[in-house]
């Protein structure tokens, strides 16, 4: 105990001694950038917009637009939700941004989230492109009026495959509105969710439409895909079907990759970030990039960009949401069950008892039950400090593996070394490994 | 076919090489290694993937799930502690045999007996997953929705000893995988007012929690027991030709059944291997040298836990249902690098489907020969000081959690299902079931909802489908089968009754 006891006493003191250190940062001058900024991309690493995040984060590297590098960080989950109101609640100092595309505004009108665009500040529009509109190749649609006329022939049987509040629901949603005047058009939602179990449900026959982004439909094109409309404003080289509007259907349905800051952030910082990236974006390699995805390379900023995001919302606002058929309250049925198996369990382990007392587990040695607690103990301190978010990663991951090492071992004075070696094999090697190959920012 | 010859040439690049015989080597060491497991292993590497292409980190990821399930052998036999559950069985026949002088042998036919496991689930991996691919394009959202609900009643029925601790831990698993936002319409549901649960709680820190954190507990508690050891030192490794031939109709019948018990949702190494050692003792002329060095028993259950692996690898590949722990991992490796699992990863992406056969059957060779050449010497390694293992274990799950999406609350989620792992440990509850049950929960959640959004709310459709129907029908009587199995007046199985040294 007492061994531990000072080791403890001494990470204090030395958390006391670093933190001065390394949690100052000062943020007041006018320079900037001084420190790498994040861009957060609220999907996993590999989908569409990761990979247009990190051409344009290469662009900017080669060309040194950026004195500071520019970190993509990935943080998926529940439609760009949870990394959206990451940044929405970041510090408004220009180091935070966050790209995300119309699913903040479908979030919004479909009620997954309660803030939209206003809760940040925009600052560019880069790269669109229209969403495709497809059925399976042995489908009789071949257009959006064989599409219609099935749907007023049969309300509500038409299948339409859909990411439940992703801009591909909003899509089979403005089709029924901009089909109003031949009639009332009800499509039935299916929620299959991403491009490739959209595109499967659409192979397998289990529904009959969906849409897809012009990069998805590429892909399942060989597959067994067929276009029937383009949601663009003109036709699209990569998709062999007119536009909706020229087949009398007036949708638009687009996605544009946008560029946000945290609500208060200076103008002067999002004008600076403004310019890199419009540079980023005239570059040859991101144009290259951008043709062989078929996105256009437009670039929007200032009211421009605003006055485009106020017309999307007002076209997504526009469309009437329905609801579903009433699904099972299936987490509440599952708890009930739980409930119900916890007391049969509880119960037969109390009729069973008398039988199990005899051969009840030994007592841990008092070594072993303080190392654990100890153990615990120290876990809990060190994972506290990382989420304080004001200590180096090293510092703390050195200390921990040194105490509990000392802890563990029954001998620690004549291991001293071997912890030494440990410990910093672990923190500076972790370090290294994971910010340095695997681009993954630490705490 | 151009697309096989590019596969080759990927295979035999020096990064592919060079992650097969890391992956494996690392994953025998692991396997080895008591308290430690491959789903650990596996589960703190994902992380480190995350920056890799797809292909090589499936290429890594598979050599460390066979590499792991080969290494608990050695433990298993030179110290009668199995390495990873899975060799449970090669302590009754394995540690006797190399007590009675013959360490050697006892480790050669373990060796030998593994390759030949591996070797058989993967031609039968080969022949069933794509057919089972094809196959499941046909399957609806009900079709799918019972398939699961099948599943998950055959892990609770045949995956542990009680039935009821078995459906209790699946459910509660269930449980577990509804806060966040709905599989269904994406709706966010139970998160008690935090944000950071609208996604609820994600496999990788809650699979590290209940595997690894509890593991380190259990090490922590057990400081004070040391090992004994056989030192096979002067012993030569000794697998004949003439035991291919002697041993035939043992090794082909339990990689078999191995492979068969890991297409089943739920059942991993574990049962395979006591299934393939009754079944061989119940077979064998001379049952009675079963559990007193009997070689025979060595085959049988060597040859079986590998070949779960192989078998396990199926329903992943074809269906996108993982069949073990390990293999939950992998669905979210394969998840997390963009690549569906399911019947199109045939169409999309034959390339990875290429990777995952090719690697199976490599690490097979790759296990092989680090096996031949270092096993006598790994036995040492289950005497690494707990002092340094530990606190690096430990590290790497507060690291491996906080990489997977950037934020410390998965670090706190992965210390809370630490705790959960150990009250469960505590109340016997396995561990198993509740990973399948919330790794399934959701499928069958959006399966359902699928369906019924089809249907428009109807559920008919689940008896009028004659696939779905099927899968119902075979639920029902799984359950009712193992409910009567629970109610009959117990007969001590001569599986139980034979492992003295399981916990």
């Amino acid at each position: 105990m007492n061994v531990a006891r000072k080791f403890l006493s001494l990470l204090l003191l030395l958390a006391g001694v670093v933190c001065p250190g390394c949690g100052s940062e000062d943020d007041s001058g006018s320079a900037y950038p001084r420190r790498p900024i994040k861009v957060v991309v609220p999907f996993s690493a590999g989908g569409g917009s990761d990979t247009f995040a990190r051409i344009v984060q290469r662009a900017i590297d080669e060309q040194q637009l950026l004195d500071e590098p520019l970190v993509i960080v990935n943080v998926p989950g529940a439609g760009g939700t949870i990394g959206s109101r990451r940044v929405k609640d970041a510090r408004p100092d220009g180091y935070t941004l966050l790209l995300l595309h119309d699913g903040i505004l479908t979030a919004k009108y479909s009620g997954q989230a309660a803030y939209g665009p206003e809760a940040f500040e925009p600052v560019a529009g880069t790269g669109d492109v229209g969403l495709v509109i497809a059925v399976a190749d042995d489908s009789p649609f071949q257009s959006l009026d064989d599409l219609i006329d099935a749907a007023l022939a049969k309300p509500d049987e038409v299948l339409f495959s859909a990411n439940l509040g992703a801009p591909v629901h909003f899509t089979g949603l403005m089709l029924e509105e901009a089909a109003e005047p031949r009639g009332e058009v009800r499509f039935r939602y299916v929620q299959h969710g991403g491009g490739a179990k959209r595109y499967g449900a659409l192979i397998g026959g289990h529904a009959e439409v969906s849409a897809f982004s012009v990069a998805e439909y590429q892909q399942f094109r060989e597959g067994g895909l067929r276009a029937i409309a383009y949601c663009g404003k003109e036709s699209h080289p990569a998709v062999d079907a007119p536009t909706a509007i020229s087949q009398d259907y007036d949708i638009v349905s687009r996605n544009m990759q946008f560029w946000w800051a945290p609500k208060g952030t200076s103008a002067d910082r999002i004008n600076f970030v403004v310019d890199v990236l419009k540079r980023a974006m005239q570059s040859e390699s991101v144009r290259a990039q951008l043709a062989e995805l078929q996105i256009d390379p437009v670039f929007l900023a200032g009211e421009e960009l605003q006055a485009e995001i106020e017309s999307r919302s007002e076209r997504i606002a526009s469309v009437s949401q329905r609801p579903t058929v009433d699904l099972p309250n299936l987490p509440l049925m599952t708890l009930m069950v739980v409930c119900g198996l916890g007391l049969i369990v509880a119960g037969q382990s109390w009729m069973q008892q008398p039988n199990t007392v005899p051969e009840a587990t030994e007592a841990p040695p008092p070594h072993s039950l303080r190392s654990t607690l100890l153990t615990a103990l120290l876990t809990i301190l060190y994972v506290g400090l990382l989420q304080t978010g004001r200590f180096d990663f090293r510092i703390v991951t050195f200390l921990f593996v040194l105490f509990a090492a000392a802890v563990i071992s029954p001998t620690p004075k004549r291991h001293l070394w071997t912890f030494l070696v440990t410990a910093l094999v672990m923190s500076v090697g972790l370090h290294a490994v994971f910010t340095r190959i695997f681009v993954i920012d630490l705490p | 076919m151009s697309g096989l010859s590019e596969l080759i040439s990927f295979m035999l690049t020096p990064t592919a090489l060079a992650l097969m015989a890391f992956g494996t080597s690392l994953g025998i060491v692991v396997g080895a290694i008591p308290g430690l497991t491959g789903a650990m292993l596996i589960a703190l590497s994902l992380p480190l993937t995350f920056s890799m292409g797809g292909d090589p980190a499936l290429v890594l990821l598979i050599s460390m799930y066979v590499g792991s399930v080969s290494g608990g052998l050695i433990t298993a036999t030179l110290l009668r502690m199995p390495g990873t559950p899975a060799s449970m069985m090669t302590t009754l026949d394995g540690y006797p045999l190399a007590k009675q002088g013959q360490p050697g042998r006892a480790l050669g036919l373990g060796i030998g007996a593994s390759l030949c496991g591996g070797l058989v689930s993967w031609v039968v991996l080969i022949l069933l997953a794509r057919p089972m691919a094809l196959w499941s394009t046909k399957l609806g959202a009900f079709d799918f929705f019972a398939l699961v609900l099948m599943a998950l009643v055959l892990i609770a029925s045949v995956g542990g000893k009680s039935l009821v601790r078995g459906l209790f831990a699946g459910m509660l698993g269930i449980l577990v995988a509804m806060p966040g936002s709905s599989p269904a319409t994406g709706e966010i549901r139970w998160t008690f007012g935090l944000h950071a649960l609208d996604d609820g709680f994600k496999l990788l820190p809650v699979l590290i929690g209940l595997f690894a954190v509890s593991q380190i507990v259990h090490e922590l508690l057990t400081l004070h027991h040391p090992a004994s050891r056989i030192d096979a030192g002067q012993s030569r490794l000794d697998w004949r030709w003439s035991d291919w031939g002697r041993y035939k109709i043992n090794l082909l019948r339990s990689s078999l059944l191995g492979t068969f018990i890991g297409i089943l949702p739920g059942i991993g190494a574990n049962i395979g291997s006591v299934v393939a050692y009754s079944t061989a003792k119940n077979s064998s002329r001379t049952p009675e040298k079963f559990g007193a060095g009997s070689e025979e028993g060595i085959i049988a259950s060597e040859a079986a836990n590998n070949a779960t692996v192989g078998g396990a690898l199926i329903p992943l590949i074809a269906l996108g249902i993982p069949g073990s722990v390990i293999d939950a991992i992998l669905l979210g490796a394969l998840v997390i690098h963009g690549l569906q699992p399911g019947p199109f990863l045939f169409e999309n992406n034959p390339q990875t489907v290429g990777v995952i056969m090719a690697t199976m059957l490599l690490a097979n060779f790759f296990m092989f020969g680090f096996l031949w050449l270092f096993a006598k010497r790994l036995a040492g390694l289950a005497s690494l000081p707990r002092y340094v293992l530990l606190p690096v274990i430990l590290t790497f799950c507060v690291v491996g959690s906080y990489a997977l999406a950037n934020r410390m609350f998965d670090v706190w989620v992965m210390l809370g299902f630490g705790l959960v792992g150990v009250a469960m440990d505590r109340w016997k509850i396995p561990a198993a079931p509740f990973v399948i049950g919330f790794v399934l929960g959701p499928i069958a959640e959006e399966h359902l909802s699928a369906g019924l959004m089809e249907s428009g709310g109807s559920y008919l459709p689940l008896v009028t489908r004659p696939i779905s129907l099927t899968f119902c029908l075979l639920s029902i009587c799984l359950l009712i089968w193992s409910v009567r199995g629970v109610l009959k007046p117990e007969q001590p199985s001569e599986s139980t009754d034979q492992d003295p040294s399981v916990e």
